[in-house]
């Protein structure tokens, strides 16, 4: 078993498994760093970054394709033989790889790009609101912990508008004062979104209600900083890669798809449950419609998958539920499906 | 049958992104990221050939493909300050249309801004301080795209993390009638007139 994975391992990090995250992550940490002209931005790293995960399943696949399919390689006969536990060894060898790569990746940016302090703590981003006759509309999601909403609103008319005017749902509002919400806080309607109705403040004429600026309206989030923050996600982007690892491999032994294939059908399976929330489901096609409702019922992994320019939004969203969902159960799957006897062609 | 079922699963997918661009795939994080890096080059070029028109567009693209607003506020102020306001050596004509761009630049890219109240700020500064839109009525009231971005910037305060002043002041507009408020903006704005905002 040690020979099969040491001897796997040494297959999947030779030096053409290695040039290309070498030179990657290289080139990412210069991209995103904050010396050089780059975009100062670890999600841009970690874009990059994850590029080299893809490449190691792709080369996993098409190596272990190879074993099943091609003669005289090397090892042949002890690797071939029903004793030894060849798909396990496989997973091994490439669970490790993943685990070193990534190690690697952190390495090159914390070489490369030292922590940063320069950068702003908040981030701030526009909501997608939904005018409607009973307010405005903003679906519901996951928000990382600290974030705030701050809301602008137009009053027209107020007998005193020096005082403060109460709201049922959201406190206090004071005019010329941005009304700052705990996202935690808000209570979603049954379809899923929350709703800000600014009829509720009691006063006696309906023209004095606020109107809610939506284009001055917007989410702070605080952006992670400190030591552990790269670590951590480089840890849960393995933990991403992990089940799709398993999955990718059963794939290639079990069916005659190509190494390609069995890759991207893979990843596209894994990013689905990336997918945010479609803004108006009832304008997208029927097809992205019913693929988006499809991934809706995976687990929801975008706090894993932590990548590009808006990366703190989903900082650390994922619930441990749900992570140990994709662990256990599509893990488990994924390697249950791996170890099962490969079923021989007809001959 | 699997190599079908795969085929058709990864079709979808795509045709489903195509449709629906919100809907990620894998890898294209890394080259949306990538693109943010060229775009940025192309920016600082921009910069340094002091090439104010191709800036401020590399900064609205860069603003909507790549969510980097940074550089709105700095191409629209080089526009609508450094190259529009009197000191310019350049014609007034052409003074007017950098001005008419920087404001455009700002009133546009308001919706997708991260903090829009500093760009509201700027925005009525760049059309007071250039005396755009009066042109056409020289003794007309406050411009009225002066004058809404003025006064969104103040029912904000100003933004999140500003003294009260602001605040103040959008209470005291709020305490008067439907007349004085408009001598009330046109008092902020002629204040912004006589500001040097270096």
């Amino acid at each position: 078993m040690m020979l099969l994975t040491r001897r796997f391992l040494w297959q999947l990090l030779d030096w053409r498994g290695l040039l290309f995250p070498a030179v990657l992550f290289l080139a990412a940490a210069q991209l995103s760093s904050n010396h050089t002209l780059g975009t100062q931005s670890l999600g841009d790293y970690l874009a990059l970054a994850s590029l080299a995960p893809i490449w190691l399943i792709y080369r996993a696949c098409d190596l272990s394709h190879q074993r099943l399919h091609a003669q005289g390689w090397a090892d042949e006969e002890v690797l071939r033989s029903p004793t030894k536990r060849l798909p396990l060894s496989e997973f091994l060898a490439a669970c490790l790889a993943l685990l070193l790569l990534l190690t690697l990746a952190g390495a090159a940016k914390s070489i490369s790009t030292p922590t940063s302090t320069d950068s702003p703590q908040l981030s701030y981003r526009a909501l997608p609101f939904q005018p409607t006759d009973e307010g405005h509309l903003l679906r519901a999601q996951t928000w990382p912990n600290g974030s705030q909403l701050f809301l602008t609103l137009h009053w027209a008319n107020l007998p005193d508008p020096a005082a403060t005017i109460s709201h049922p749902d959201f406190g206090s509002l004071r005019p010329g004062e941005m009304l700052k919400i705990n996202p935690k806080l808000i209570p979603a309607n049954d379809d899923g979104y929350w709703v800000f109705d600014f009829h509720k403040i009691g006063l006696s004429d309906d023209q004095s209600a606020p109107k809610l600026a939506t284009d001055m309206s917007r989410m702070a989030i605080p952006r992670p900083k400190g030591p552990l923050v790269l670590p951590l996600s480089l840890l849960r982007m393995a933990a991403f890669f992990l089940p799709l690892l398993a999955a990718a491999l059963a794939l290639v032994r079990h069916t005659s798809i190509r190494p390609l294939l069995a890759t991207a059908s893979t990843l596209i399976f894994g990013w689905m449950t990336t997918w945010p929330a479609l803004d108006s489901p009832a304008s997208a096609s029927p097809i992205a419609r019913f693929v988006w409702s499809a991934s809706q019922a995976l687990p929801d992994l975008s706090g894993l998958l932590t990548l590009g320019h808006d990366w703190e939004l989903q900082y650390g969203t994922t619930p441990l539920s749900d992570l140990l969902l994709w662990l256990i159960v599509f893990g488990g799957i994924g390697l249950v499906s791996l170890l099962q006897p490969r079923r021989r062609p007809k001959s | 049958m699997s190599r079908f079922l795969a085929t058709l699963f990864v079709l979808a997918a795509v045709f489903a992104h195509a449709n629906e661009p919100q809907l990620r795939l894998p890898a294209e994080d890394a080259i949306l990221s990538s693109r943010h890096w060229l775009l940025l080059r192309q920016l600082e070029e921009n910069v340094v050939s002091q090439n104010r028109w191709a800036q401020a567009t590399a900064a609205n693209e860069l603003l909507l493909r790549a969510g980097d607003s940074s550089w709105v506020r700095f191409a629209a102020y080089s526009l609508g300050v450094d190259e529009a306001t009197k000191r310019s050596p350049l014609s007034y004509e052409l003074r007017q249309t950098y001005a008419q761009r920087a404001v455009t630049l700002l009133a546009t890219s308001r919706k997708a801004l991260p903090q829009p109240w500093s760009c509201a700020q700027l925005q009525a500064y760049i059309i007071v301080s250039n005396d755009l839109l009066q042109q056409e009525a020289p003794n007309s009231e406050p411009p009225n795209d002066a004058a809404s971005a003025l006064l969104a910037w103040l029912a904000c305060g100003g933004g999140p993390h500003q003294p009260a002043q602001v605040a103040d002041s959008y209470r005291d507009y709020l305490s008067l009638a439907e007349g004085p408020r408009r001598d009330y903006l046109m008092n902020k704005l002629d204040f912004f007139r006589t500001l040097e905002l270096d």
